[in-house]
C-alpha cells in the first residue's frame, strides 16, 4: 500500500487501465508484481501466488519461459530498436502466415487495439463503407471507436459503430437491413467474455452464419482474436470454432508476455492493407519478434494448447464439484483454456468477491470479474492446490452468505 | 427540441426535485438554519411558468419538500421562465424573485431569504447535502437526459447504497430497468452494490467531483463491493448531473 500511496501521487488513479485494483477486490488483492517464474509470480511483498490471469492472456506457457527469454536475449544482443526492420519480422510473418490457413499476408504492430482499429481500417478502405457492427458487451481495446471507457469521448467516436446481440443472427440482419450498403466489417470475438458476466461460447452455426452473410454482402469479417488466440488453436480460434474471417487479430498470448501483435488476411485485402498508415515508434522492434517465433515454435512443439485445454477442464470440472460439496450452485463458462466461474444464484457479486478474496488470502489467484487463463507451465499438482484453496474459499463464502 | 430548451428542462427539473428536496436535511448540518427554522410555521411555493413546481413546509421544526405546487402557501414565488429559476439557482446569492403571494409578509420572505442563503453556502459543505442532491438528480436524469438514458439503458437492475458509515449517513437508489427511485437512510431490503465512503470528506470531495477515484478506491477510501456495474452507471449519470447544475453550465 505504501507503493500505491507514492504512485498516486504521481500517477493518476495509481494503478490505471485493466490493471486498476479497483477491478478486482481492493486492498485485499495484491496491486504490483516483483517477479515471476512459470505459473507463479510474487508481489512487492514477496507473497507467492499461483497464478491464474496470466498477465491477463499473455502468459500462455508460463512466466519467463527459458526458450522464449533466451531467443529474446539472443536478438537483443544484437540489437532491438534499429532504422530498419530486423530480418525476424520477415521469418516471423512468413511463419504466422503459414501457421494461419487463410491467410496470404501478415502486419506487425504492439498491442491489440493496434489491430483491432488498423483492421477496422482496412476494412473501410476495401468496401469504400463506414459502419462497422459488434457485439453487445464485447471488448476490442482501447481506442475511442471501441472503448469502454467514457472520458474524453464525443458522440461522433462510435456514431458509426453498431452493436448486435451475441449468437443471434436476426440481430445482425436487422442492422444490416437498416444500414443497407453501409457496413464496412463485422468484427467478432471467438467467444463473448464480457467482465462481470459469465463467457458465453457461440452457439451452433452461430459464427458460420455470420460468415455467410458477410459473404453475401461483402462485408469484411474481422476475428479478434486478442484474446482467445494461441489458446485454442496454434492457426487461429477460427479453427476451433470451424468457420473462417477475412481479417484476424492476435496479440497478448503470441509473444509469452513480449509486447508484439499481428494482424492477418487474405489476398484479396492486401491492397487495402498497403494503402492504410500503421506505424508507431517501436512496432518494429527486433526482441519481441524474436520472442514470438519462440513462444510458436515451443506452443506447437510442446503441445501446448491441448495442455491449456486439458488443465482448464481439470480446474472447471474441480470447482463445480467442490462447490457442490458445500451445497453452493457454480456455473463454469468459456473454453477451458480460457475459464471462469460466477455463482449462478447471485445477481451481485459479492459472493464472487469474497470467493476470489479468500482464494487470493491462500496464495491462489483467481480475478473476479474477468476471465481466467490456463498456461501451459500449470501441472496437476497446481491445479490441486488451486482447489484446495478453493474448497476453503467456498466454506467461508457458505458460512457468510448460505447457499 | 432544441439544445438550450433542452438544458432548461433538465435543469429546471433538477433544481426543484433534486436541490430543493435537500432543505430538508439543512436543519441537520446547520444549526443555524436550525434556529430559523425551529418554531416556524411556513410554506413556500415556487411556481415555474409552464414548468410545474414545488413547495417547501415549515413546521415544527421540521422542513418537507412536496414536488407538488399548493397555490394556497403563505409565500408564492413565480418564475416567469425555467431560465429565471435556472438563474436562481445557479447564481450566487439566493435572492427570491418577487412574490406572487407573501409580498405582505416581508419578515417571512427575509427569513426564507436567510435559508436560502445558508442553504447555498451548506450544500457545498456537507455531504449529506450534496449526497442527497446526487441521488435526488436520478429521476430528473433519467426522465429528460438522453446521455443519462442511454447510460441507464445498459445498466444492470439493482438496489445501490451509498453510505459515509462513521457519519451513518446513508441514501440508496434502486434501478429496476425502467425505473429509478431513492431514498435517504438505509435501504430497506437487499443492497446489490455498496458505495462506502471513509470519511466526509472523501465523499464531499467524490460528490463535488474532485476525487481521483479510482485511486481512493485502491488506497481503500472509496469502497465498492457487490454489482459495480450498477455502482459505475449510476456514478457516470451522476456525474450528468453536474454538467447541468455546475456554476457557468448555463448555455449563453
Amino acid at each position: 500500500m505504501a507503493l500505491f500511496e507514492r504512485a498516486r501521487r504521481v500517477i493518476p488513479s495509481g494503478i490505471y487501465g485493466h490493471a486498476s485494483p479497483a477491478l478486482t477486490v481492493p486492498t485485499e488483492f495484491p496491486y504490483y508484481a516483483t517477479r515471476a517464474e512459470g505459473c507463479r509470480y510474487w508481489d512487492a511483498d514477496d507473497r507467492e501466488y499461483l497464478d491464474f490471469l496470466c498477465g491477463y492472456g499473455p502468459i500462455v506457457l508460463g512466466y519467463q519461459h527459458p526458450e522464449v527469454e533466451e531467443a529474446a536475449e539472443r536478438q537483443r544482443r544484437r540489437g532491438d530498436c534499429f532504422n530498419h526492420p530486423a530480418p525476424v519480422m520477415v521469418e516471423l510473418a512468413e511463419r504466422l502466415v503459414e501457421v494461419v490457413d487463410f491467410a496470404d499476408w501478415c502486419v506487425l504492430g504492439k498491442n491489440g487495439s493496434d489491430m483491432t482499429t488498423w483492421a477496422v481500417h482496412v476494412a473501410r478502405e476495401f468496401t469504400g463503407r463506414k459502419k462497422i457492427l459488434r457485439a453487445q458487451n464485447s471488448y476490442h481495446g482501447s481506442h475511442s471507436w471501441c472503448t469502454p471507457g467514457h472520458g474524453g469521448l464525443i458522440a461522433e467516436d462510435q456514431m458509426h459503430v453498431h452493436q448486435f446481440i451475441w449468437n443471434d443472427l436476426n440481430s445482425i440482419e436487422a442492422l444490416i437491413k437498416q444500414h443497407r450498403d453501409e457496413i464496412a466489417a463485422v468484427m467478432i470475438t471467438p467467444f463473448l467474455h464480457p467482465p462481470f458476466s459469465d463467457s458465453e461460447l457461440p452457439a451452433p452455426g452461430f459464427l458460420q452464419g455470420l460468415q455467410q452473410i458477410c459473404r453475401a454482402r461483402g462485408i469484411v469479417l474481422i476475428l479478434d482474436d486478442i484474446r482467445g488466440g494461441f489458446r485454442l488453436d496454434l492457426g487461429g480460434s477460427h479453427r476451433y470454432f470451424d468457420f473462417e474471417p477475412d481479417l484476424t487479430c492476435f496479440s497478448k498470448a503470441l509473444g509469452n508476455g513480449h509486447p508484439i501483435s499481428a494482424a492477418l488476411g487474405r489476398e484479396e485485402l492486401r491492397i487495402a492493407a498497403s494503402r492504410v498508415f500503421l506505424t508507431g515508434s517501436f512496432w518494429f522492434n527486433a526482441v519481441p519478434m524474436a520472442a514470438a517465433l519462440a513462444s510458436l515454435r515451443v506452443i506447437e512443439r510442446d503441445q501446448a494448447i491441448p495442455h491449456v485445454l486439458k488443465m482448464g477442464t481439470l480446474l472447471m470440472d474441480g470447482l463445480e464439484k467442490r462447490a457442490a460439496q458445500h451445497g453452493l450452485q457454480v456455473r463454469t463458462s468459456g473454453p477451458p483454456s480460457l475459464p471462469f466461474m460466477k455463482f449462478s444464484n447471485e445477481t451481485n457479486l459479492f459472493r464472487q468477491q469474497r470467493f476470489c478474496a479468500e482464494t487470493v488470502r491462500r496464495g491462489v489467484f483467481f480475478h473476479p470479474h474477468h476471465n481466467w487463463f490456463m498456461s501451459a507451465a500449470h501441472r496437476e499438482a497446481d491445479i490441486e492446490q488451486a482447489l484446495s484453496a478453493a474448497d476453503e474459499a467456498f466454506a467461508v463464502v457458505r458460512a457468510e452468505f448460505g447457499n | 427540441m432544441s439544445p438550450e430548451r433542452s438544458y432548461q428542462q433538465i435543469a429546471t427539473s433538477l433544481y426543484l426535485r433534486a436541490v430543493l428536496p435537500a432543505f430538508e436535511e439543512l436543519a441537520l448540518v446547520s444549526p443555524r438554519a436550525r434556529s430559523l427554522i425551529d418554531g416556524w410555521r411556513c410554506s413556500v411555493e415556487f411556481a415555474v411558468s409552464r414548468a410545474g413546481g414545488a413547495t417547501v413546509f415549515f413546521q415544527d421544526g421540521n422542513v418537507s419538500v412536496r414536488p407538488e405546487r399548493f397555490p394556497t402557501s403563505a409565500l408564492s414565488l413565480f418564475f416567469l421562465s425555467p431560465l429565471q429559476l435556472i438563474k436562481q439557482f445557479s447564481g450566487k446569492g439566493f435572492s427570491l424573485p418577487l412574490p406572487r403571494r407573501g409580498i405582505f409578509r416581508p419578515a417571512s420572505l427575509y427569513r426564507f431569504q436567510k435559508i436560502g442563503t445558508l442553504f447555498q453556502r451548506e450544500v457545498q459543505r456537507h455531504p449529506r447535502l450534496l449526497l442527497s442532491v446526487a441521488l435526488g438528480s436520478l429521476p430528473s436524469l433519467h426522465a429528460y437526459d438522453f446521455d443519462a438514458q442511454e447510460l441507464l439503458r445498459r445498466c444492470p437492475a439493482g438496489v445501490a447504497e451509498f453510505g459515509i458509515p462513521t457519519s451513518d449517513i446513508f441514501a440508496w437508489a434502486k434501478w429496476n430497468g425502467s425505473a429509478i427511485a431513492w431514498a435517504r437512510g438505509r435501504a430497506p431490503g437487499a443492497v446489490d452494490v455498496r458505495v462506502s465512503f471513509a470519511d466526509e470528506p472523501t465523499a464531499l470531495a467524490a460528490l463535488r467531483g474532485e476525487l481521483d477515484e479510482m485511486a481512493a478506491i485502491g488506497a481503500g477510501e472509496l469502497t465498492v463491493r457487490g454489482l459495480i456495474p450498477l455502482a459505475e452507471t449510476l456514478g457516470l449519470v451522476l456525474a450528468r448531473a453536474a454538467f447541468y447544475m455546475k456554476p457557468g453550465a448555463l448555455p449563453a
